[in-house]
């Protein structure tokens, strides 16, 4: 029986994505997001080894993940001797249990929470709030998306779905600052409003970008100075980390610093990176003073057991996929209904949460390839996609497989194909009736399951005589 | 230097034109041009649907075939990935199959890389005086590396007007089924391609797949727009 | 028979999922420059091509600092780099400046002709004050351990007189750098961090920090925002005398 190691929404999704192409504000909104790619490119072209970076990331995680126990022990040595505290979590449920309990144990009323996925993914503000605790965005986006009781929608800019007048509707009725037009009016609000949570939070809760095993070190990468703030002002600093994300020493960690902020914003480096070691040191003035990681499984070692999907554990979560999908384009982040949207979420979501849940997901892909083109260390999107339709056809990860109609329709279909004479019956047949259907030469309205082509678009004719009809005329 | 035809189910039944114009343009060439009647489907619909065991058989059959040809060509990229790169894949499991289909894969082109990269020809001959403009297929394009040769065929027809396709490397939103499964998605992705084309001014959109094209034109007609298709053998044969 | 902890359930997992049949394999054996004399060549190797290319790399250092919205002011003298300070906190108003309680501050004289000037110069303390005193300050004044010229970063490790907050919390900060500190980028970086720590036989830093250029945010319809929860300002004086 598959645990469901992840809340999904994804069985809407086709009745949620029709909304979502229907939304012009959301439209509008997601037509900004090619502006990122746009600098990437450049980026990358202005390297001059761009691309034996991209080889070498990639080369890094294999050797990583394919020894990905011993790496993880090098790196709770090192933390715990570094004076950090190391806990291991099976699932989600056990990572919020840890949580709650180190928040219990120290009294903790009030937590700053860093932009994670992670924490998204195990639902752990909902855990707090629950147990009384005060978890507070402070990420401006995901501050925005808290406030409106949203998920992000995406990994990198969470509120990109939002107007700045949805924005400003919203700070108006939660904050009760109203008026507020320009994004810079709205950020200062958010800065003031938040500080004052930074200054005075028990603790600051983190995921982890990278793990540097060879240090014991945690890296977290930023714009904004939420995470430094939220690694050095509360007394209690917890980072939340899968355990794929590892590399195995400093300098691996400088090739992916190269291209992590190159691939996700278009930026050399980002603002901010935080390269923690442990709790703060005897006579520093700030910091944290108990350092916490939790190395968090919930279906990845699961993943890696797979060894076509293995590689799905490589991701660097920047999020450059989702900018160049077609599909992520026009229905925006959440009409996938998981935590993890646009190309990479279509392939890891049916890994957490079943593909009965998130069946739609493999298939709503043209298999166009743009993601893989981008992707820093060259997950190969489209094969993995393909790969879950044919566990999906074969009623894998715990699915009921094709309704029986289908499977029977393929059945003939191949047979179909499979005898000569019987395939082109199958196009010659309709080809001489359809006649009275065509309407300046073509077909407006198709059958059953193809109805949908001509929801918006014309169909073409069938052809009088086939090619096979117009070669035997040549012989 | 002969070359076996891989019709491709859609253009051997809706788009029969585009197949006599392939033979054509190769006849032109000096290539010796046969068609394998009994060739059907490569079995990419079953094998893009999940559906492996049946696009197995259908290859196996395909490989068959076509196996003993000394070149094949298809006017289609995506059909051509289909046994150029997952037929090897499809039997990873089965070393005499695969040793079959590699082979065959290793002698299987589209159409504007071979008359490029085989024939070494950039210039067939051709005229067309309008304003052109290409849309690049997403297989031949990522799965094939083919990025330039369909301009380059393209630049040497006399008397053509090239017009550039903003985001002519943009998905045109067909996917196969996934136009049938997921139309709402579909046509809009198709909404920006049709957007591109009315900007670029062009009065016909080229590509290499008949699937790109008759989900394009379905659009541009449905629209009323002004803007035709053809594919890019058709606009090659033409004198 | 005592039920498995959740470290070596996933452990066990792991291992199973990667086909190994009891204990873990050896680490990637390419070795790594961490042999002591391996590490002292490369690291006098970096010192000396970073050495003889500072010209350059200054130059590429202000030009990417300028780039992510940072500003530059070199100074050939003490005095040169005080006055610089001096007016960015005039312009500011600044009532208190919060600084490093390092050598370089010192050579610029900062705490004492501020207070001439009548603006508090508070350092590091290591009691409850010190947080809300920096949250306070107008203007946070540090040294850096080193400087990127290929992205104009700013490389500050964390320790005693080296508070986090001081170049985290005023709205505007500026950092003196010495030329000697310019390096050309992160590969260069790692090895030295290495060194310094084993040299001084420690282990890496609590806390270091990258800095490129100031705070910003384009959560909202993509609009860039410079200065969100970090300084909205960032200044680099080049010390170079």
């Amino acid at each position: 029986m598959l645990l469901t190691l992840m809340h999904v929404n994804s069985e809407s999704f086709i009745q949620d994505s029709t909304v979502a192409v229907q939304n012009k504000t959301l439209q509008t909104r997601l037509r900004v997001l090619t502006g990122f790619t746009t600098k990437r490119n450049l980026l990358f072209a202005e390297l001059p080894d761009g691309e034996a970076l991209r080889d070498r990331a990639r080369e890094i995680k294999e050797e990583t993940i394919g020894n990905l126990d011993s790496y993880l022990t090098q790196l709770e040595e090192n933390v715990v001797r570094l004076g950090g505290t190391v806990h291991w979590a099976r699932t989600g449920k056990e990572a919020r249990a840890i949580v709650l309990e180190l928040a219990r144990r120290n009294n903790v009323k009030r937590v700053v929470k860093a932009k994670s996925m992670v924490t998204e993914e195990i639902e752990l503000n909902e855990a707090l709030e629950q147990a009384g605790i005060e978890a507070v965005e402070t990420d401006l986006g995901e501050y925005i998306v808290q406030l409106a009781h949203e998920k992000p929608s995406h990994i990198l800019a969470p509120a990109v779905h939002k107007s700045k007048r949805d924005i400003s509707e919203l700070f108006a009725d939660k904050l009760g600052v109203a008026n507020l037009k320009e994004a810079e009016e709205m950020t200062v609000v958010a800065r003031k409003r938040l500080r004052e949570k930074f200054l005075t939070a028990d603790m600051g809760i983190t995921g982890a970008n990278f793990g540097v095993a060879e240090t014991g070190t945690i890296v977290l990468v930023e714009n904004e100075g939420n995470i430094r703030l939220s690694t050095s002002l509360p007394r209690i600093h917890v980072a939340l980390m899968g355990i794929e994300k590892l590399v195995p020493s400093l300098d691996d960690l400088a090739v992916f610093l190269k291209i992590l902020a190159r691939s996700a914003s278009g930026q050399k480096m980002s603002s901010y990176v935080s390269l923690i070691t442990g709790a703060r040191r005897a006579g520093e003035a700030d910091g944290a003073d108990e350092f916490h990681l939790i190395i968090l499984d919930n279906g990845r070692s699961r993943i890696l057991a797979d060894e076509e999907m293995r590689e799905s554990l490589y991701c660097l979560r920047c999020g450059a996929c989702l900018n160049v999908c077609p599909v992520y384009q026009k229905i925006g982040g959440h009409a996938y209904g998981s935590v993890y949207s646009g190309p990479i979420g279509s392939i890891i979501t049916p890994a957490f949460a079943g593909l009965e849940k998130s069946k739609d997901l493999p298939f709503a892909s043209t298999l166009c390839g743009a993601c893989r083109e981008i992707c820093p260390v060259r997950i190969d999107i489209p094969r993995i996609l393909l790969k879950l339709r044919s566990d999906w056809a074969e009623g894998k990860h715990d699915n009921a497989g094709p309704p029986l109609l289908e499977k029977v329709a393929i059945k003939l279909w191949a047979f179909a194909m499979r005898h000569r004479i019987i395939y082109n019956l199958v196009f010659r047949v309709p080809a001489f009736l359809q006649g009275p259907l065509l309407e300046d030469g073509k077909l407006k309205r198709l059958p059953f399951a193809l109805g949908g082509w001509t929801q918006n678009r014309d169909f073409p004719a069938l052809a009088r005589r086939s090619f096979r009809s117009m070669w035997g005329d040549e012989k | 230097m002969k070359v076996s035809l891989f019709i491709t189910c859609l253009v051997d039944q809706l788009f029969p034109e585009v197949g006599m114009s392939v033979v054509s343009v190769l006849r032109g060439l000096g290539a010796e041009v046969d068609f394998p009647a009994d060739q059907t489907c490569c079995g990419q619909p079953a094998f893009n649907s999940g559906f492996s065991s049946e696009a197995r058989d259908l290859a196996k059959r395909f490989i068959a075939i076509f196996e003993n040809s000394e070149y094949v060509v298809a006017p289609s990229g995506s059909c051509t990935s289909m046994v150029r790169v997952f037929y090897p894949e499809l039997f990873r499991d089965d070393p005499d199959w695969h040793k079959r289909a590699e082979s065959l894969a290793s002698r299987t082109y589209e159409f504007t890389e071979f008359v490029v990269n085989v024939l070494g020809v950039e210039d067939v001959g051709a005229a067309y005086h309008g304003k052109v403009a290409l849309h690049q297929s997403c297989h031949l394009l990522r799965e094939l590396n083919v990025r330039t040769e369909p301009q380059r065929l393209l630049r040497s027809v006399k008397g053509i007007e090239l017009v550039e396709l903003e985001r002519a490397e943009a998905c045109c939103g067909f996917g196969g089924l996934f136009s049938i499964k997921y139309p709402h998605i579909s046509g809009s992705i198709l909404q920006d391609k049709l957007d591109s084309v009315e900007k670029s001014g062009a009065a016909v959109v080229v590509a290499s797949d008949v699937g790109c094209l008759m989900h394009i034109a379905g659009g541009l007609s449905r629209q009323a727009a002004a803007a035709t298709t053809m594919h890019i053998a058709e606009l090659l044969a033409k004198k | 028979m005592t039920a498995k902890s959740a470290r070596e359930e996933i452990l066990e997992d792991i291992g199973r999922a990667l086909h190994r049949e009891g204990k873990a394999g050896p680490l990637r054996g390419e070795p790594l420059p961490s042999a002591s004399s391996d590490l002292d060549a490369l690291v006098s190797e970096i010192k000396k091509y970073s050495e003889q290319h500072r010209g350059e790399l200054t130059k590429q250092f202000e030009s990417e600092l300028t780039r992510v919205g940072g500003r530059f002011h070199r100074a050939t003298t003490a005095e040169s780099a005080f006055q610089y300070i001096e007016e960015v906190a005039s312009v500011r108003q600044a009532k208190t400046i919060i600084a490093w309680g390092t050598q370089v501050i010192d050579d610029i004289d900062l705490s004492g002709k501020l207070e001439e000037k009548g603006i508090k110069v508070l350092t590091e303390t290591a009691d409850r004050e010190f947080i809300p005193a920096a949250a306070a300050s107008d203007v946070g004044v540090s040294g850096v351990d080193f400087a990127l010229a290929d992205t104009g970063t700013l490389v500050l490790l964390a320790r005693k007189g080296q508070a986090r907050s001081i170049s985290l919390l005023p709205p505007v900060h500026i950092a003196v750098v010495k030329p000697e500190q310019l390096l050309s980028g992160l590969s260069d970086l790692f090895p030295l961090l290495r060194a310094e720590a084993e040299a001084e036989g420690r282990d890496l830093s609590s806390a270091i920090t990258f800095i490129t250029g100031p705070s910003r945010t384009a959560d909202i319809e993509l609009t860039l925002v410079v200065g969100v929860h970090g300084p909205q300002q960032l200044h680099v004086v080049l010390l170079d005398c």
